[in-house]
């Protein structure tokens, strides 16, 4: 496959991940920002706010779509580092699975959980 | 400066110059050569004098002396150069070291083995591409283009693959696979010629894991160009053109059409009277 589809997809993930993290944050740590927005969050990091938007299945969605997306975003850039590292030729050879591997099992834990505490 | 001259004027050269002789040495060595120092030499014309009369058995690669084969690319002080391109008091040094180029084997002392280069190269089709492989491979005319066509890929066209773009490419000296400013500077050449058609293939080859992408626009390459290529920004440039396709916004491109026959001569004329006619 060419290149050019995953670099696109990089610059694609890259703008979600901004915008995506932009809405975390908010919801997180600029909570007076939000209320003068009109959208009011009590208490965002409370057990019971952070129960409700893991209940909810806009929240779970929205958390398991900015994994996925930063997932690939991070380990498409780490990737490209790695690469320009000296490596013996079997792990060079290795470098993309590895990498698939990895993004993998963590899109399966975070996923899992947000999957978990949503159904909890 | 003044003085750093002054320095250089009054007297001798040190030369410390990389020897390498694969089927004696484990591994290179610098012997120091001291040379007279004549104005307006250049580090070719240093070791032009060490090989006539100090060390014959010194090997470097040289032709034309005016930096247009680029046979006698070198690392001179650290930088990737042509030798016969740099005289001394531009280096205003009076050690001058001097190494075959990074990135690339060495076959003996001074002499790099370009084969990576001329392979990277070829890979990329650097010629006229056609749609019509049978005018292609038997052309009947030549293909026109405006002067305004030309702009477009001239600057690029006056690369003389010396290969010091691709010694001064930090990529390049991590990956081996990685096409490298001097090939990928040339695919675009070609992609951005009026004449040509093979833009398609091209970037089938350079949208690859060892190809354009890995560039990240250090600029080290259109530093180390003495010819004013900027394979740097032809590299950025193939990038757009490259994801302009993959996303299908690349303009149709039609291709310059073959020229017409000449049109009739015009009458020449008359060789007047008073001048000697051919016998
Ligand atoms: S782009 Fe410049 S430095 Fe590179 S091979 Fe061509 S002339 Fe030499
Ligand atoms: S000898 Fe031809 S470029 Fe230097």
């Amino acid at each position: 496959m060419r290149q050019s589809y995953f670099r696109l997809l990089q610059l694609i993930t890259g703008v979600a991940v901004f915008f995506l993290i932009a809405v975390h944050i908010t919801a997180l740590r600029l909570d007076d920002f939000a209320g003068g927005l009109g959208v009011h969050i009590e208490e965002p990091t409370s057990w019971g706010s952070v129960m409700d938007r893991a209940t909810s299945a806009g929240w779970a969605s929205f958390y398991i779509i900015l994994l996925a997306v930063a997932i690939y975003h991070a380990l498409y850039g780490l990737r490209g580092v790695l690469m320009e590292l000296p490596w013996p030729p079997v792990i060079a050879r290795s470098l993309n699975y590895i990498m698939i591997g990895i993004g993998i099992v963590v899109f399966g834990y975070g996923s899992f959980i947000a999957l978990n505490a949503y159904y909890s | 400066m003044a003085e750093k001259e002054k320095s250089l004027t009054m007297g001798k050269l040190t030369f410390r110059v990389q020897r390498y002789e694969p089927t004696r040495d484990e591994k290179t060595y610098l012997q120091e050569f001291v040379i007279p120092f004549t104005k307006g030499m250049t580090v070719l014309d240093g070791l032009n004098y060490i090989k006539e009369k100090l060390d014959n058995t010194l090997a470097f690669r040289v032709s034309c002396r005016m930096g247009i084969c680029g046979s006698c690319g070198m690392l001179i002080n650290n930088f990737p150069c042509l030798a016969c391109h740099i005289t001394v008091e531009e280096l205003g040094k009076d050690v001058i070291e001097i190494k075959s180029l990074p990135n690339y084997g060495i076959i003996k002392d001074l002499v790099p083995d370009l084969t990576p280069l001329f392979e990277k190269h070829k890979s990329i089709r650097p010629y006229i591409v056609r749609s019509d492989s049978e005018e292609m491979e038997e052309p009947t005319a030549e293909y026109t283009q405006s002067p305004q066509a030309l702009e477009e890929y001239l600057q690029f066209s006056f690369c003389v693959k010396c290969g010091l773009c691709l010694a001064a490419c930090p990529t390049s000296a991590t990956d081996v696979l990685f096409l490298g400013p001097q090939s990928l500077a040339q695919a675009y050449r070609y992609c951005a010629d009026s004449r040509d058609e093979g833009m398609r293939e091209r970037t089938a080859i350079v949208d690859s894991g060892h190809g354009v992408w890995l560039c990240h626009l250090a600029g080290a390459c259109s530093e180390a160009c003495p010819k004013g290529v900027d394979p740097a920004l032809a590299i950025q440039l193939l990038k757009r053109t490259v994801l302009a396709q993959t996303l299908r916004l690349q303009k149709k491109k039609e291709a310059s059409p073959i020229a017409p026959p000449p049109v009739e001569e015009k009458p020449k004329l008359p060789v007047p009277e008073f001048t000697a006619k051919p016998s």
